[in-house]
């Protein structure tokens, strides 16, 4: 069975994607349980799934579920800004997503 | 009229005694609330109790009961609900510090068709945070205990509706399983736990863990009480496009206990080696009732569950690593710090199996080994009405079980997690006590074979008394 060992650099990358802070100390947990995840599951390999379509929900057959586009009583702007941190005119503040100039 | 204190009442009996006026909501109710301030210090089944709500509640229920020449069915009747149900206006934290100080906007569906059928919340029950796990150890509030023997785990990630029943803080409860979650702590606390078909019940307002498994369903004291909950919280909803097109059964009113000329298959390797002694016993034991009640054991033969483990951890990782990405702190709850050790390596690994260069060996792979699951399935429910098995392979464990163990739900899990990754329904049945803890039988049945499993259900429970089967 092939093992999988996260690098360093893997591991870094991986805490980027996930959009976590990882501490120095839960790394040294956290990284070897991975690996060690990431090697358990690939018993799967055991199985031969050549030709064998995936299961994506479980009871089959229900494919492009639409409804008529007509306007539905949907959540009032007040009510969906009352939990938000921080709110101006109407809008939910966020951070930056590109650098501010 | 039943002698027993207002809190151990069933949903029927409670219901009876409504309805003749033998008892008021406002009593049953303060009656739960009392037992939970005696018990709920040391039980800890609840993250929120709503007190004054309930009692509110139960208030106009009563008055309703006076004026109305109709009642909903569970007019008045208390219940606790797993905190992952949202609830409008009342805190709902999924047992994580994120969402500590979250007021839902709006109610999920199941807690609308309660509310609209006349039920009473009580509060909101512990769990495992973000349902990731089978002990409540992973709560950020703290360990739900059994009420069985309080040193150990009630289960999970359901643990605190179980208990909460177990302890009699409550008429009835709903929970939610994506592979477990309601059988396995409903197998733990001695209660009865359904998992209905995945779709059967919709996930709207329901906080996601793995969105092509979650299923929510009742947890309850009695049979009779499963089917008539089932019947109120199933059918299809426009909010929730995965669930099915099917019209709901009246459950309750079609439910008998003959059960003559069923089939019932036990797998093999379901009956594990390495499970608890006396376990498999008691659950054999349990299925020889069903014999003599006219039904007929065949062996059947299924995949070996070490392969669910692993599809499992793959399927449920990824569409957690998706599903908590939308927790940002931004729109609403705390930011992404909070998250603990548990939820942390859940999105870490399922953010690997979904990144580009690894889909393909692990996402891709679990998927169609799932298909193989079904197909397995298929093959067996040809041959059988249901399915019978121990529903996990041991009784409660000691709290603090869980510490360093990475995987210890997946072990807890390891013989619901095929049924859950298939989408089958399935009930787990207390069958006896062993050395004083609670075990459970889980019988599993085709997609929307609610009934059949219901029928067999309520006539092992009619047939027996399994607090009378020690060993």
């Amino acid at each position: 069975m092939a093992k999988t060992q996260l690098s360093d650099s893997d591991f870094k990358k991986l805490v980027r994607q996930s959009n976590l802070v990882i501490s120095e100390s839960d790394e040294k947990t956290i990284r070897p349980q991975l690996s060690e995840a990431l090697s358990a599951v690939r018993v799967l390999d055991e199985l031969d799934t050549k030709n064998v379509p995936t299961l994506d929900h479980p009871t089959g057959d229900l494919k492009n579920v639409w409804r008529e586009d007509v306007v539905e009583p949907s959540l009032p702007q007040d009510l969906a800004l009352s939990q938000a941190h921080e709110q101006h005119d109407g809008y939910v503040v966020t951070k930056a997503v590109f650098d501010e100039q | 009229m039943s002698n027993k204190p207002l809190n151990e009442l069933s949903v029927k009996e409670a219901q009876t005694m409504l309805a003749d006026g033998t008892v008021s909501s406002v009593e049953l109710t303060r009656s739960c609330l009392e037992t939970i301030e005696a018990k709920d210090p040391e039980i800890h089944a609840f993250v929120t109790v709503l007190a004054d709500d309930a009692m509110d509640a139960a208030k106009r229920a009563d008055q309703v009961r006076k004026t109305a020449k109709t009642v909903p069915p569970l007019l008045g009747i208390p219940f606790a609900v797993k905190d992952n149900f949202l609830t409008k206006g009342a805190r709902t934290t999924a047992s994580s510090k994120v969402l500590d100080n979250y007021y839902p906007q709006y109610s999920a569906t199941v807690i609308e068709k309660l509310e609209a059928s006349g039920g009473v919340i009580l509060g909101k029950t512990n769990m495992d945070a973000w349902a990731h796990g089978s002990s409540t150890e992973t709560s950020d509030y703290g360990p739900t205990h059994n009420p069985w023997d309080t040193s150990r785990l009630a289960g999970g990630s359901s643990g605190g509706s179980a208990a909460a029943l177990a302890a009699a803080e409550t008429i009835a409860a709903v929970g939610t399983e994506t592979a477990g979650s309601i059988r396995q702590p409903s197998s733990w606390c001695g209660t009865i736990g359904f998992k209905p078909t995945y779709g059967r019940v919709s996930r709207y307002g329901v906080v996601a863990m793995g969105s092509s498994l979650d299923s929510p369903g009742p947890m309850t004291k009695s049979v009779e009480d499963t089917a008539l909950i089932l019947g109120v919280i199933a059918g299809h909803d426009a909010r929730d496009a995965t669930t099915a097109p099917v019209p709901v059964p009246d459950y309750l009113g079609d439910l008998q206990n003959d059960i003559h000329n069923l089939k019932i298959g036990l797998p093999k390797e379901y009956f594990m080696t390495d499970s608890q002694p006396g376990v498999n016993e008691m659950v054999k034991k349990a299925a020889a009732v069903y014999e003599n009640l006219g039904a007929q054991l065949v062996e059947v033969s299924l995949l070996d569950p070490k392969y669910s483990i692993a599809d499992y951890t793959i399927v449920q990782r990824s569409e957690v690593s998706s599903n908590l990405a939308r927790y940002t702190g931004v729109r609403y709850g705390n930011d992404r710090c909070y998250f603990g050790d548990e939820a942390k390596r859940r999105i870490m690994l399922g953010t690997y199996a979904l990144s580009s260069g690894y889909y393909d060996a692990y996402y891709k792979k679990a998927q169609a080994v799932r298909m193989l699951m079904k197909r397995d399935f298929d093959r067996v429910f040809e041959q059988v009405d249901l399915i019978l098995s121990p529903t996990t392979p041991s009784t409660a464990l000691p709290l603090g079980a869980t510490h360093g163990q990475a995987m210890f739900g997946e072990l807890a899990d390891v013989l619901a997690e095929a049924s859950s990754l298939t989408g089958h329904p399935a009930i787990n049945m207390p069958v006896g006590l062993l050395q004083g803890l609670p075990v459970g039988m889980q019988l599993i049945g085709n997609h929307f074979a609610e009934q059949k499993i219901l029928n067999a259900a309520y006539a092992y429970e009619q047939a027996t008394n399994w607090r009378e089967n020690t060993l």
